[in-house]
């Protein structure tokens, strides 16, 4: 599924006619209609990441995801026998928010309301006062539950009452492309969250593209991710397979250390410990030519995940729609836990820097979106290497359009 | 409290900045957002010069064996990593073009803090 490129010439997106090459309208980016679409034929057909199976390790363990682009509240819990199942968060008497806390470990969940207690696989276990209810059969009053399935340790669920595929079928190449990478020794977790005001695909478009680079994060960017051969941070490969879509981005190998950094990483490499363990997390199919200018492959799970893989560590973006112009966004990194100091500070040091980069960059989609609704202009125009946006665009479209949408 | 135990001994120099050895990363990036280029430069030239004794001092221990003069030195260099951007890269204490320039740095989450 991947197209190497030739950096400097125009021809990525020929290889996907489908896509065209035309400008694409500004009009989802803000439009209530639209917004209303999305929600109703898009996020409730597709496959979504809400979490990952680190956060529910022991049976018992739950979360509560809440899903405004649903206008429902999920609850995610590890079962005794050690199934994790999704239900939406509501009490089956009153339809009272069943659990109010984020996470935490119960074997039993009692709603505040009028104590109704269900189990971990979502049964009813007892109402009170149950002779004064008229007919109550209780194996009717379970928690609904919500389609879930895991991939690679990451928890999916699916709002459709059947839903059209396997979480298998629906992720098709790109998920079997993260086959390999060790997720599951990346246990720690650094988050920034915010609520931006933007539309949801402004703030996916400007992870999806290189090409903000040299400009956005002119003040250490252009050192980072830019080499003389790629001097606008061109894709060395990409490719689209179905509704995802992958995408690499270049390191500078001749990058010098600012001071400080030179030192944290000096350290953290002289007391390094497990050599032993130390093997390439990527799997063969990532930077498959092994260049020393790759940096990470990002891969976008549509529609608003993204997964990018770094050696020895990965990081993501999600974007949870709240209205035509909010989004939730949360920027994570994910760490094999540290076993020293040194390696600690090698940690902080690097989340930091994806912070600052994020802070550049979610400031700039707020001033994307502010513009949008003065309808001045009406198009969009892509690049070659803004391929991955111009995909986005026509895979949400085929959904808001109710067209047969496969892997 | 006897200024001595704060830090481990040998570290008595930087007794002068212990109040950037702040557990959180919320913490030192408010200190930073709230300091001034000279403050910042300050605990900066001092601290980096340091930071080879202190890796050998404590580079090599586990996060959780450090005693509570260990883990303010860790702390310490934790602000380093923080203040070195505005040092190194803006010459400002705030990321440009960022929300932190609109007085809007609360807007983005620290939520491993």
């Amino acid at each position: 599924m991947i197209i190497d490129t030739t950096i400097g010439k125009r021809g990525l997106t020929d290889h996907y006619p489908e896509l065209g090459t035309g400008p694409v309208s500004t009009e989802p980016f803000y439009s209530e209609a639209h917004y209303e679409l999305e929600k109703q034929r898009l996020f409730r057909r597709t496959w979504l990441s809400i979490g990952r199976v680190e956060q529910v390790a022991e049976p018992g363990d739950y979360f509560v995801f809440d899903l405004a682009v649903a206008d429902t509240s999920i609850l995610v819990v590890r079962g005794e026998d050690n199934q994790i199942r999704g239900f939406h968060n509501m009490c089956s008497h009153r339809g009272n928010k069943l659990v109010w806390e984020e996470k935490g470990r119960s074997m039993a969940f009692p709603c505040r309301l009028h104590g109704w207690t269900y189990l971990t696989d979502g049964s009813l276990r007892s109402a009170p006062d149950e002779n004064m209810f008229y007919d109550l059969d209780k194996t009717r009053c379970g928690l609904t539950p919500v389609n879930l399935e895991v991939h690679e340790g990451f928890i999916f669920i699916n709002l459709q009452p059947e839903p059209d595929e396997t979480l298998s079928e629906y992720l098709g190449e790109v998920g079997r492309r993260m086959h390999g990478f060790p997720f599951g020794k990346a246990t720690v977790r650094y988050a920034y969250r915010a609520e931006l005001r933007c539309n949801w695909k402004v703030s996916l478009d400007a992870f999806c593209e290189g090409y903000h680079v040299m400009f956005l994060h002119k003040k250490w960017g252009r050192d980072t991710f830019t080499t003389p051969g790629n001097p606008l941070c061109q894709f060395p490969y990409a490719g689209i397979s179905g509704r995802h879509a992958v995408a690499a981005v270049t390191g500078n190998p001749d990058y010098k250390p600012r001071p400080a950094e030179a030192k944290i990483y000096e350290w953290a490499t002289k007391l390094q410990q497990n050599n032993e363990n130390n093997g390439s997390w990527l799997p063969p199919g990532v930077n498959p030519h092994d260049s020393p200018e790759f940096s990470f492959e990002l891969m976008h799970l549509f529609p608003n995940y993204l997964v990018h893989l770094v050696e020895g560590t990965y990081f993501t973006h999600q974007f949870w729609p709240l209205s035509p112009d909010r989004t939730l966004w949360e920027g994570c990194t994910y760490y094999e836990p540290a076993d020293n100091a040194a390696e600690r500070f090698r940690q902080e040091h690097l989340h930091l820097l994806r912070r600052e980069s994020w802070l550049e960059d979610t400031r700039a989609m707020e001033s994307v979106q502010a513009m949008l609704k003065s309808g001045a202009k009406d198009e969009f125009i892509f690049h070659d290497h803004e391929m991955l946006l111009r995909h986005t665009y026509k895979t949400v479209m085929d959904y808001v359009k109710d067209n047969a949408v496969t892997s | 409290m006897n200024e001595q135990t704060l830090l481990p001994p040998g570290f008595e120099d930087l007794n002068l900045y212990l109040d950037w050895a702040l557990a959180t990363e919320s913490a030192r990036s408010r200190k930073r957002l709230g300091s001034s280029m000279e403050e910042m430069q300050k605990f900066y030239d001092a601290m980096l010069p340091r930071v080879d004794d202190v890796m050998e001092h404590l580079g090599a221990s586990a996060l959780e064996a450090m005693q509570p003069a260990q883990q303010n030195l860790f702390n310490l260099c934790l602000s380093l990593s923080e203040v070195s951007f505005a040092v190194e890269v803006y010459g400002q204490p705030e990321v440009p073009n960022s929300m932190q320039e609109l007085g809007e740095a609360e807007r983005f989450v620290i939520v491993h803090d």
